[in-house]
């Protein structure tokens, strides 16, 4: 015979107490795992995180919380704590005057120093977030680059967050998210679910590479090598000085000589390092490892 | 041709079979990666500071530059404050960004930069000055525009000057003015400055 159903714990009724203490050590704790400078002033935003997450592993402290995360086996606990500390609102064809640039000037470049017979071409979108930015790169493409069915193109896409990888790997989006989506190209590479959401067709889903990837930790950049195209937009700004040119030197790693860098608008590569090119095309800045 | 399946390949960790990587080898990417391989060992920042006047590929400097911000100790500060006295443009430059970026070393080396015997040196001792924002940097400068008797060293002090809004910055500047009366750029810098100092 089944047991009755019990009633969930009360977490929310007596949220463990954060102090301002803990949030300095918190965000010097999550700076040096991730990169991530996080302003001790939201406390609101860190305060609520930390206790869905503290609540969530029935711990009553801070203390016994950071024990937690920084002693688990596994790091099941760490990953989900980025899950909650990081942001994934985005959108389909964001900033896409990047991906003219792309499709107009950049593969076009690092088309001609290729072999189409031997080379690929390799793209990588980091953080891909939910998805939205790799599929935009992969459609721009389809549509707007004339060679493209002369070369095999590989299309990577990278987060710290483990849950909005599975939800890009998932490819549905609500009709917000496609707001920039032309009804033609919508109906080419997305079937329709219901009155509010979208899915991405199944041969685009499986073109992209999906995997985790931590900006901050040297050994997975490491296995990023002969990239054509970096697009890194939006991440930087949450970085500091140094994390910022660490990354910078590893993208510079990452890059075939003449391969480009794309930040966001905000973003400023002439403020990080001097490592790259300025490449200043019609539709866009980016960044380039200069050639030999 | 055209999108590849993806293989799930990228992201697996690859073996390393890496080619021993020599600070002296023909290739910068080698040089790069010898660089990077150094960081955090011992002995270390003395490596680094010695192959950078000698290296002329950026990437590879760059990836020095970074292993000493990365180093932030009082070594890596001196280091870097004995190549801003180099011949390179660039190599001064580099540490000069370097050394700003470990404020809490590099304020103990403003006196002896601003001492040193060239002016270029001195200049540099006030650049780094503006990027450290410690609140006795003002009293630095000015204690600095007392006796300073370089031009293009008065030039870049009054610009620090004019952004500190400190008390004494203003009488600072005026004893720059008065050693070089003759000079229009100075006036200019100095009045500049003082209009700075006003608006607060």
């Amino acid at each position: 015979m089944a047991s009755p159903p019990q009633a969930p714990p009360l977490h929310r009724i007596a949220a463990p107490r954060i102090s301002a203490e803990d949030v300095v050590v918190f965000c010097d704790f999550f700076y040096k795992k991730t990169g991530i400078s996080m302003d001790a002033s939201r406390r609101y935003f860190i305060d609520k995180r930390l206790e869905d997450r503290m609540a969530a592993n029935d711990c009553n402290s801070f203390r016994e919380y950071l024990s937690l995360v920084k002693f688990q086996p596994g790091g099941a606990e760490m990953q989900a704590l980025i899950n909650e500390m990081t942001v994934n609102e985005t959108y389909f064809f964001r900033e896409d005057y990047q991906f003219a640039c792309l499709t107009r000037r950049m593969l076009d470049e690092i088309a001609d120093r290729k072999d189409p017979r031997r080379d690929r071409i390799r793209i990588w979108s980091i953080p891909c977030s939910t998805g939205e930015e790799p599929y935009s790169i992969a459609i721009s493409i389809l549509e707007d680059w004339p060679r493209a069915s002369d070369f095999d193109i590989e299309i990577i896409a990278s987060d710290i967050d483990t849950r909005a990888l599975a939800r890009a790997r998932e490819g549905i989006y609500q009709a917000r998210a496609l707001h920039r989506v032309s009804p033609r190209i919508r109906d080419t590479y997305f079937r329709k679910l219901d009155g509010e959401n979208w899915q991405v067709v199944p041969s685009l889903r499986e073109s992209i590479d999906f995997g985790v990837i931590n900006v901050s930790s040297p050994t997975q950049m490491a296995r990023m090598r002969g990239i054509d195209v970096i697009f890194c937009r939006n991440l930087l700004i949450y970085f500091d000085d140094l994390s910022r040119r660490q990354t910078a030197e590893h993208f510079f790693d990452a890059l075939n000589p003449g391969g480009f860098v794309a930040l966001g608008h905000s973003e400023s590569m002439s403020r990080i390092s001097n490592i790259f090119v300025p490449r200043k095309f019609p539709e866009a800045l980016v960044h380039q490892r200069p050639l030999p | 041709m055209g999108l590849l399946k993806a293989s799930g390949g990228n992201f697996s960790p690859t073996p390393g079979v890496e080619e021993r990587a020599s600070l002296d080898h023909a290739d910068p990417a080698v040089r790069r990666r010898a660089v990077q391989a150094l960081a955090g060992e011992a002995g270390a920042v003395d490596t680094l500071v010695a192959m950078l006047p000698h290296e002329t590929d950026n990437g590879v400097r760059q990836a020095a530059f970074l292993a000493l911000a990365s180093a932030k100790t009082a070594a890596a500060a001196q280091g870097l404050a004995v190549l801003l006295g180099a011949a390179d443009p660039a190599l001064r430059n580099g540490a000069l960004e370097t050394l700003a970026t470990m404020p809490e070393h590099a304020r103990d080396l403003l006196d002896p930069l601003g001492r040193h015997a060239d002016p270029d040196v001195r200049i540099f001792a006030v650049l780094l000055a503006g990027e450290i924002h410690d609140g006795d940097i003002a009293q630095w400068l000015i204690a600095l525009a007392q006796a300073e008797a370089d031009p293009n060293v008065c030039s870049c002090l009054a610009e620090a000057l004019g952004g500190t809004g400190a008390p004494g910055a203003g009488e600072a500047l005026a004893a720059i003015a008065a050693r070089f009366p003759g000079d229009p750029f100075l006036g200019f810098a100095v009045d500049t400055a003082l209009q700075r100092l006003s608006e607060g």
